[in-house]
């Protein structure tokens, strides 16, 4: 049976916060986060038609991720950078020590984010921020789940890495 | 079970993070936890850098979404294929002085095909031709012949809403069917003896409005509004004007 309108309406709002931590795990910044966000909701209403209930959650992520893939290649003509720490967001959420602590984590994870290549940072946005499974992440992404895994074994290495100043190893 | 159990490396561990490990293996790693103590430093490491994400995140999806982003959705709804009407109707306007109108018009059912896919059944008020045109029928029709605006329409599942004159010289009318669960909104033109519908917009209803009366015209939404626009000549029908309408079969310019 069809979802009504408002149904689908709803279920698309419920994702709107996932798909900005989303686009902000990918674009480093607030407002091109904010913009990918917006042309994703304006082509997913567009688009209901492609709407398959159940698969919703991935085909919203994978609209988003092809923008995001569209916007980065017109911005390499223009040879633009990923590099924003924006304070507002966590000043915004928290006061006082807790903002310093929060501003300070968020500020580490963003640049550690941005030296990874765009298709790590995608994988880590979907599985490690999102929490997605890897079957999923492989959806949104259009390559098969190895590739997911494999891309994740490398953006773990730099992130923790670039966060903790080390990868702890196997003794094997 | 003698069964080998494939090796565990750090691609194991990262699996057993992330929750994507089938039950035992999730267990057998649980366990060599405590005797490995490198994988026990690696799995706290990666748990940690998934805090850390979590953490860094946190403030954003606490915050308020921004309007802009909850604009979209609040539009229009999306089901109506305004770029599509809009297009066609400007078309449609401008064939208007040069062909004979009762053989130009082609009206076009515009109607979600996505959600409202099944709704085409539940839509009993309509037929489809094959050369695209949509009539009104039925009970819908009946009302679009001799309802008033004026008129007690309360009970009436086909409300009518404003009449005007299009600029084509047809009378034109916007109604509201309320279906069991679902809400049509459009304006059909009086063409050749029947009702062409030129826009549809259809809803969904929600338990909660079932129950709120609106009146007719009221919710009309913008694209309906904005098809009235294109098409309206001068003001709406009043009362009586409306009444002469009926009187005259709607037959638009023609009426003496």
């Amino acid at each position: 049976m069809d979802a009504s309108l408002d149904t689908i309406r709803s279920q698309i709002a419920a994702l709107v916060p996932r798909l900005r931590r989303f686009a902000l795990s990918v674009t480093g910044k607030r407002a091109d986060a904010d913009d990918l966000v917006q042309d994703t909701l304006e082509r997913a209403l567009r688009h209901l038609d492609q709407w398959e209930p159940g698969t919703r959650d991935s085909w919203m992520f994978r609209i988003a991720q092809n923008l995001f893939i569209d916007a980065k290649r017109a911005a390499r003509r223009r040879r633009a950078v990923f590099v924003d720490t924006e304070a507002t967001m966590v000043d915004a959420a928290y006061d006082g020590e807790r903002a310093v602590e929060a501003l300070m984590a968020w500020r580490e994870t963003c640049a550690a984010l941005s030296t990874l290549p765009e298709d790590q940072r995608s994988v880590i946005a979907l599985v490690l921020i999102d929490g997605m499974t890897y079957r999923d992440a492989a959806d949104v992404l259009g390559v098969p789940i190895g590739t997911v895994t494999s891309r994740l074994a490398r953006g773990r290495e730099t992130l923790a890495g670039k966060i903790f100043g080390s990868t702890a190893e196997l003794h094997q | 079970m003698s069964g080998e159990r494939p090796e565990i490396n750090r691609e194991t561990l990262d699996a057993y993070v992330d929750g994507e490990l089938a039950p035992d293996e999730m267990t057998r790693v649980a366990a060599l936890l405590g005797e490995r103590a490198d994988f026990k430093a690696y799995v706290d490491s990666q748990l940690a850098l998934r805090n850390r994400l979590a953490v860094s995140f946190a403030p954003l999806m606490a915050e308020p979404i921004p309007d802009r982003l909850q604009r979209p959705l609040r539009a229009t709804p999306p089901h109506l294929r305004v770029t599509f009407w809009r297009r066609w109707l400007g078309e449609f306007i401008s064939w208007r002085g040069g062909v004979p109108l009762a053989a130009s018009l082609v009206f076009g059912l515009i109607v979600g095909v996505a959600i409202e896919r099944s709704a085409r059944t539940e839509l009993p008020f309509v037929r489809s031709l094959q050369n695209g045109q949509v009539l009104a029928q039925g009970e819908l029709a009946g009302a679009l012949n001799q309802q008033l605006e004026s008129s007690d329409q309360y009970d009436q599942r086909a409300r009518i809403g404003i009449s005007f004159r299009s600029r084509a010289g047809l009378d034109c009318r916007t109604f509201e069917w309320r279906g069991t669960t679902t809400t049509a909104n459009g304006v059909a033109c009086h063409t050749g003896g029947d009702w062409a519908v030129a826009a549809l917009a259809t809803t969904r209803r929600t338990v909660n409005d079932q129950a709120a009366y609106q009146m007719a015209g009221a919710a009309m939404p913008d694209a309906i509004r904005n098809t009235v626009n294109e098409l309206i000549a001068g003001l709406p029908y009043d009362a009586a004007a409306e009444r002469a309408a009926r009187e005259a079969h709607w037959s638009g310019a023609k009426r003496p």
